[in-house]
């Protein structure tokens, strides 16, 4: 033992010399008999023996040991049960949460692995007395093992499951039938559920009764079946439909809703788009995301926005109504802005902007919110009669003390597009990062003229760093906006 | 460790009889003392009597070291005026070490640190001595962690053969 405890006891107790030297010596010995200074001294309780010091591990109370085979990965909480009597049945004390890269495996072709993998899974959820917690299942592809699949989620629904991750296979493969055993569960909160598809909806009437996070993804849904799936689902506060075909005018009316996600990879046929998605009642509203095909294809209406702190994709070409701040209907040409309508509660917005377009109209929208703090956009703004637009424009009023990052999302360094950066450069206040993403990657030259271009000197906020990041490095640094368009998340 | 004269002084007790005089701001990293300082504030002398001295004077060992190392972190985040995050950074990669070379014990003394961790309430140094443990768990057979720990197998060949049964794959050889 390397520890210095001769100094440390002067430290700790200048008065007592004895002791000293006594710990002076027990270090010495302990590094070969650990024990022997202790049983030196007799008159210390719980001491009494070797044997009874030899297994001191399995002495330590339950919770103790439990803590301890929590931090293990499950195979070698379970290893633990040949030890002794003693150990058992410890590691069944701990909550359960089983996820398919128990074995380290992530070969989803071998079939062989798949059944052994999910052989273990039922073996395991079976022996545990619950609760099981988690429960997160990836990539089995073959037909032949849902019926176990099937063993697996009547386990997990009586043994008080919370969050479930299914996902079996991609784009519509294969989908797995969801067990009425499962959809009624009531201790189950929240579910991502890929490549699945629900049972007929009079089944579906009491399903998910205790949900809180609901996310599908390639599923098939129909109007009735999410009305009633959210009527009954009546605590909901994240739903996230992604890549979900068969649904055509959808109705929300959520009281507890907070976040709202539909988005389908773009290149998808206009058919599996919803014609029209109208948010009529979800007071509690707080983030709303898009999809960018599903807001060129899909009508979309908000009505509840005093709480909205997340917007995006928003477009002006789209046909969308959110509050009484934007309209524009599906034959009128050009948005309508009700600026005295602000949204003073959004914080980050995401603004795309597709074909031509008039930039006064862009600069009415972003002074709809005198709050912003983070600002995306994507698309070209570089048309050559918008040169000298933003040299005339006042500053926007969250330029003064709210937005601190600025992202510019397929970024050319042109014209219009350089002169609107350069007008958040000379007005940001307090912005503290902008983002150039830019299709291919730039030379370390036109980086340089880039920065150049920016008249960086000019700059109002001291803290302002300019980052140029390609497509792949933003997308990995800001995951939940690039899903929105980038297929391969 | 700079210690100032006013600063109270608390004097702990081991169950051998040994008396340790640590600074107030010391002992109240263990929760329990804490809350018997919080209870009754002229208390000066606390007797342990569930941890011997040679453990007792590690915790302390433990207490001094992460005390002086929050203090260090706070002294300069008062003089630059916002913590620089390289130097914080490599304090906490330095307290890090530190924590490694204290864990290099052998498991009798891990295990009784791990009891009074657990008594005197001190979560640092529980989860610290948790993870070394888990950590010696980790990737062995039964036979080696029996080896680690000495823990006495009760089973019959019958019992073990058949708990192994029922999860061969828990016993495979991992990758």
């Amino acid at each position: 033992m390397q520890r210095p405890s001769s100094s440390r006891r002067r430290v700790e107790a200048p008065s007592d010399p004895q002791s000293q030297s006594q710990s002076q010596s027990q270090s010495q010995s302990q590094s070969q008999h650990l024990h022997l200074p202790r049983a030196e001294r007799s008159s210390v309780p719980y001491e009494a023996s070797d044997e009874n010091r030899t297994d001191l591990i399995s002495k330590l109370p339950d919770c103790l040991l439990c803590s301890i085979l929590s931090l293990l990965p499950i195979r070698d909480a379970i290893r633990t049960s040949a030890l002794s009597s003693r150990w058992r049945h410890l590691w069944k004390l701990n909550p359960l949460h089983l996820h398919d890269s128990i074995f380290g495996f992530d070969h989803p072709n071998n079939s062989q692995t798949h059944l052994k993998t999910l052989e273990a899974l039922v073996c395991i959820a079976s022996a545990h007395p619950g609760p099981i917690h988690s429960f997160r299942i990836f990539h089995f592809t073959k037909p032949l093992f849902l019926c176990k699949v099937d063993t697996l989620m009547e386990t997990l629904a009586t043994k008080g499951i919370r969050d479930l991750s299914l996902s079996f296979g991609y784009a519509g493969r294969l989908r797995y039938r969801l067990p009425s055993s499962l959809l009624q569960c009531q201790s189950l909160r929240k579910a991502s559920l890929s490549a699945c598809f629900f049972p007929p909806s009079p089944v579906v009437n009491s399903c998910f009764p205790n949900f809180r996070e609901l996310t599908l993804e390639f599923v098939f849904l129909w109007d009735h079946l999410l009305q009633c799936l959210l009527e009954s689902c009546k605590q909901i506060e994240v739903l996230q439909l992604i890549n979900c075909s068969g649904l055509q005018y959808v109705r929300l009316n959520c009281a507890k809703l907070q976040k709202f996600t539909i988005h389908h990879q773009n290149h998808v046929s206009e058919s599996v788009h919803a014609k029209e998605v109208v948010i009529e009642d979800a007071p509690e509203l707080r983030s709303l995301r898009f999809g960018e095909s599903t807001v060129n294809h899909t009508r979309i209406s908000v009505r509840n926005v005093q709480k909205l702190e997340v917007l995006g994709f928003f477009s002006m070409n789209a046909t969308m109504r959110i509050g009484k701040t934007f309209s524009k209907s599906y034959n009128q040409r050009e948005m309508s802005v009700n600026r005295s309508m602000g949204l003073p509660t959004v914080k980050e917005l995401a603004v795309l902007v597709i074909g031509p377009f008039n930039c006064s109209l862009l600069s009415d929208v972003l002074r709809c919110f005198p709050c912003l703090e983070t600002l995306y956009i994507k698309g070209y703004i570089e048309q050559d009669q918008h040169i000298g637009f933003w040299e005339r424009q006042a500053p926007f009023v969250f330029c003064e003390n709210h937005l601190k990052s600025l992202t510019m999302i397929e970024f050319c360094g042109q014209g219009a597009e350089v002169e609107f950066v350069k007008f958040f450069v000379e007005h940001g206040q307090v912005l503290e990062r902008i983002t150039l993403v830019c299709e291919d990657k730039l030379t370390a030259d036109s980086r340089t003229t880039l920065r150049r271009d920016l008249c960086l000197e000019n700059r109002a906020s001291m803290h302002l760093e300019v980052e140029i990041l390609n497509e792949f490095d933003f997308a990995l640094d800001s995951r939940e906006w690039a899903s929105l368009f980038y297929d391969s998340l | 460790m700079a210690r100032s004269s006013t600063e109270n002084m608390i004097t702990l007790m081991s169950s051998d009889g040994e008396e340790f005089m640590v600074t107030e701001k010391v002992a109240r990293e263990c929760t329990t003392i804490r809350n018997m300082l919080e209870d009754d504030c002229v208390i000066t002398n606390i007797p342990l009597p569930n941890v011997t001295s040679d453990i007792l004077s590690m915790v302390i060992e433990y207490c001094m070291e992460h005390v002086a190392a929050a203090e260090k972190a706070a002294a300069e985040t008062a003089e630059k005026g916002s913590s620089s995050a390289p130097a914080a950074a490599k304090a906490n990669k330095d307290l890090e070490e530190w924590d490694k070379a204290f864990m290099n014990v052998d498991v009798y003394t891990l295990c009784d640190l791990i009891l009074a961790a657990n008594y005197l309430n001190v979560s640092g140094l529980l989860d610290l001595t948790i993870q070394t443990a888990a950590n010696l768990i980790k990737g062995k057979s039964p036979e080696q962690i029996r080896k680690t720990f000495h823990i006495q197998n009760d089973l019959s060949l019958e019992e073990e053969e058949k708990i192994r049964s029922q999860t061969p794959w828990a016993f495979e050889k991992s990758e």
